[in-house]
């Protein structure tokens, strides 16, 4: 029996089956998403998702290089697969177009740490914590955390060398440093912060519409 | 298996010319499990102790993307490929024509995998999972596959007669699915990117594609010419065996989808992934019915380990699969706890069972100690036992308790600790068993020295004559 030829086709076909399921087809279909635009009363058009602006997008790269995705998703699951919603980890779940503008996306796949999808919602007005990279035990309540920040993102430095930094940390208690040191962050921890904190997709999109707001009675 | 009797059958023809392919690149692929079980170490530790991940290089996050790199590439790929080559020749008593190429290509491809982990901890990692690497990376190993695999083919069939034996079918199966799906992931992923979520899909159709299509049929081959006779296997349901690999084939790449399930993708994916993973239950339990039973070598009992592994990692995806348990499971430490009974419990013994029986045999020495055997077969289990079963039952209680939203995270993760630790140690004495191993492995070649080192230099003469006559003969 010739079973070469055999083998080879079975091998190809099995092969380019998936291949075509999983990788042309998904492509065909959102290869070209594009993000959503829409005019308002006076004409100008905005689209949505917005694109990242500069520090944030290296802080995305940052990100990836660290290994933050190890422990921390960016994807919304809808209410009938988790908690996701419930624990307020976004409005509504998270669609392809939602990620238009990443190169590449990273969904995650591991959440010892909270989904970061929408963290920068969550902020609200508030500013990034910084410490939280230089160590997130030091924040109120948080001892027992298991993320592991980024402290080698800051610098100590003295201030009678490079003078009192209007970005300094302010330690206080176990954490602070000796007088006449300061940890100042790094341009890199401040594009990290800017990353994490252009972390949000509550936008209304046509396949995924937020849930209404209560209207005042 | 005895002390005394160290002189087993003689090497002939078809072993000397395994040799140097075959050695390099299982003892490569040996230095990488060490170095990637260590890596997975030094990850668990951090990430309990959060305070010492502190270090830029050898935080958690790194370290797990290393040890993934080098257990999959640099351990479970190219051991596969050395035991792949070795039952390819071995099983048709053909000597290997293009043993120095596929040497060559093997040195290769450790660059390759060296430039990826220290990639990694330099900060350039992918962040796609399964080609975590950098782009550089994927390059190298890219080329040197092409080497390794072209120069394994075209040496086999030039001097191939009569028909292929089961365990060389999945080897060329594996052979040939390999460079389509490393390509196909590296265009898209680094060299044409694709923008958005489709990486994410490109990246679980790959890793799926990569164990079921590539890792698993090598790791069958190995655990099948394990239980043979010149070469072709003594099964208890050879068509069930058959039937079942072309049944995983066709299942290999689709079960990718149920890495996204609920995820940012169209929802037909998703049902397809479900679809697929539940229907892998069935060629994982034709190939089942093959991998239990005696077994005569001094690794038998690693061949079983291994097949228990693997009916497990079978059965569990296909559960998991399934929205009632994914609901729970998905997002936990399970799945991780699973890809590793996948690649170190089913691959990683199943790879270290064959090697009881080839290394000797290249060498034509048995092993000298049978209680060195002993203890790395148990270590081994115990470790495997001690890694899994913990984040198994973690991952039910961390699933239940995330999908609790009065749980805070803190609080989850407290509940999940002492698995977490008990995985730890799991990893400490899995890595120990292996220490045992190429100890045993060393004191082998220590014992035998003085044949090891006329072994060693008769290699590379050996190899010089023979490309100096196939140069001579092609002019
Ligand atoms: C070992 C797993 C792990 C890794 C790796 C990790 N984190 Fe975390 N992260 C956690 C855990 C656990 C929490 C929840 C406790 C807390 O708030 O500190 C968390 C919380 C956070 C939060 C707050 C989320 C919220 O909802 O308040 C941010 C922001 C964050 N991590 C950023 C990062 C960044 C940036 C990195 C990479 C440098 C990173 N994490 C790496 C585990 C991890």
């Amino acid at each position: 029996m010739n079973q070469g030829p055999l083998l080879f086709f079975g091998v190809l076909a099995t092969f380019s089956a998936s291949w075509y399921g999983l990788v042309v087809a998904p492509r065909l279909q959102l290869g070209d998403l594009s993000p959503q635009g829409s005019t308002n009363d006076i004409g100008v058009v905005t689209y949505v998702p917005a694109e990242r602006a500069g520090a944030a997008r290296q802080g995305a790269e940052i990100y990836r290089a660290q290994g933050c995705t190890e422990c921390h998703t960016q994807q919304v699951r809808p209410a009938s697969e988790g908690s996701d919603l419930a624990r307020g980890w976004g409005q509504r779940r998270s669609v392809a177009r939602d990620y238009v503008f990443e190169a590449p996306a990273i969904p995650g796949f591991s959440r010892l740490g909270p989904d970061l999808a929408n963290y920068g919602e969550r902020l609200g007005t508030n500013a990034f914590p910084l410490v939280r990279l230089y160590n997130p035990r030091l924040l109120t309540n948080n001892a027992a955390s298991l993320c592991p920040g980024a402290p080698y993102l800051f610098e100590v430095s003295r201030t009678k060398d490079r003078g009192v930094s209007p970005t300094a940390l302010a330690l206080s208690g176990a954490a602070a440093l000796k007088g006449g040191s300061q940890l100042v962050p790094t341009l890199k921890a401040e594009q990290l912060a800017a990353y994490l904190v252009s972390l949000r997709q509550s936008v209304e999109l046509p396949e995924a519409a937020l849930p209404k707001k209560e209207e005042a009675p | 298996m005895s002390a005394e009797n160290s002189q087993i059958t003689r090497p002939d023809a078809v072993d000397a010319s395994c040799r140097l392919p075959v050695l390099k690149l299982v003892l490569g692929g040996l230095a990488w499990l060490i170095a990637g079980l260590a890596l997975l170490l030094g990850a668990s530790l951090v990430r309990q102790l959060p305070s010492l991940g502190g270090c830029e290089y050898f935080g958690f996050g790194k370290m797990a993307a290393a040890a993934r790199v080098a257990l999959t590439y640099g351990f479970a790929i190219q051991t596969g490929l050395g035991v792949g080559v070795w039952i390819l020749f071995r099983s048709s008593s053909r000597p290997v024509p293009t043993g120095l190429a596929v040497a060559a290509g093997s040195v290769m491809w450790n660059i390759g995998v060296a430039t990826g982990v220290v990639g990694i901890i330099l900060g350039e990692a992918s962040g796609i999972r399964g080609l975590d690497f950098p782009a550089y990376t994927g390059g190298i190993l890219l080329a040197a596959y092409f080497l390794i695999g072209l120069a394994v083919l075209v040496g086999f069939g030039a001097n191939f007669r009569g028909s292929l034996k089961l365990p060389q079918l999945l080897v060329l199966a594996a052979l040939l699915w390999f460079p389509w799906l490393l390509t196909t992931a590296q265009v898209l992923v680094f060299w044409m990117p694709v923008r958005g979520i489709l990486p994410a899909l490109v990246s679980s159709w790959y890793e799926q594609g990569l164990f079921w299509g590539v890792l698993t049929p090598l790791t069958l081959a190995a655990l099948w010419h394990v239980r043979s006779e010149d070469g072709s296997p003594k099964l208890a349901r050879p068509a069930f065996a058959v039937l079942g690999f072309w049944g995983l084939l066709l299942l290999a790449g689709w079960t990718g989808a149920t890495a996204l399930v609920g995820g940012p993708i169209p929802a037909w994916i998703s049902s397809v992934g479900v679809v697929a993973g539940v229907l892998l239950i069935i060629p994982v339990v034709l190939i089942g019915f093959n991998l239990f039973g005696r077994i005569s070598s001094p690794g038998g009992s690693l061949a079983i380990l291994s097949g228990l592994s693997f009916v497990l990692t079978g059965t569990l995806t296909a559960m998991t699969s399934l929205r009632c348990a994914n609901r729970i499971l998905h997002f936990t430490v399970f799945p991780q706890a699973l890809s590793e009974l996948a690649l170190l419990g089913f691959v990683g013994l199943g790879l270290l069972a064959s090697l009881y029986v080839i290394l000797p045999r290249l060498a034509g020495f048995a092993w000298p100690r049978a209680e060195l055997i002993l203890g790395h077969v148990a270590l081994s289990g115990l470790g495997l036992a001690l890694s899994f079963l913990p984040l198994l039952l973690g991952g039910w209680i961390q699933g239940n308790h995330l999908n609790l939203p009065q749980w805070s995270v803190n609080s989850v993760n407290g509940s999940l600790l002492n698995c977490l630790r008990l995985q730890g140690l799991g990893l400490l004495v899995l890595l120990g068993a292996q220490l045992v191993f190429l100890g045993h492995w060393v004191l082998l070649c220590v014992r035998h020295f003085p044949a090891v080192k006329q072994f060693a230099i008769g290699l590379i003469q050996e190899e010089i004559l023979k490309t100096q006559a196939t140069v001579r003969s092609a002019k």
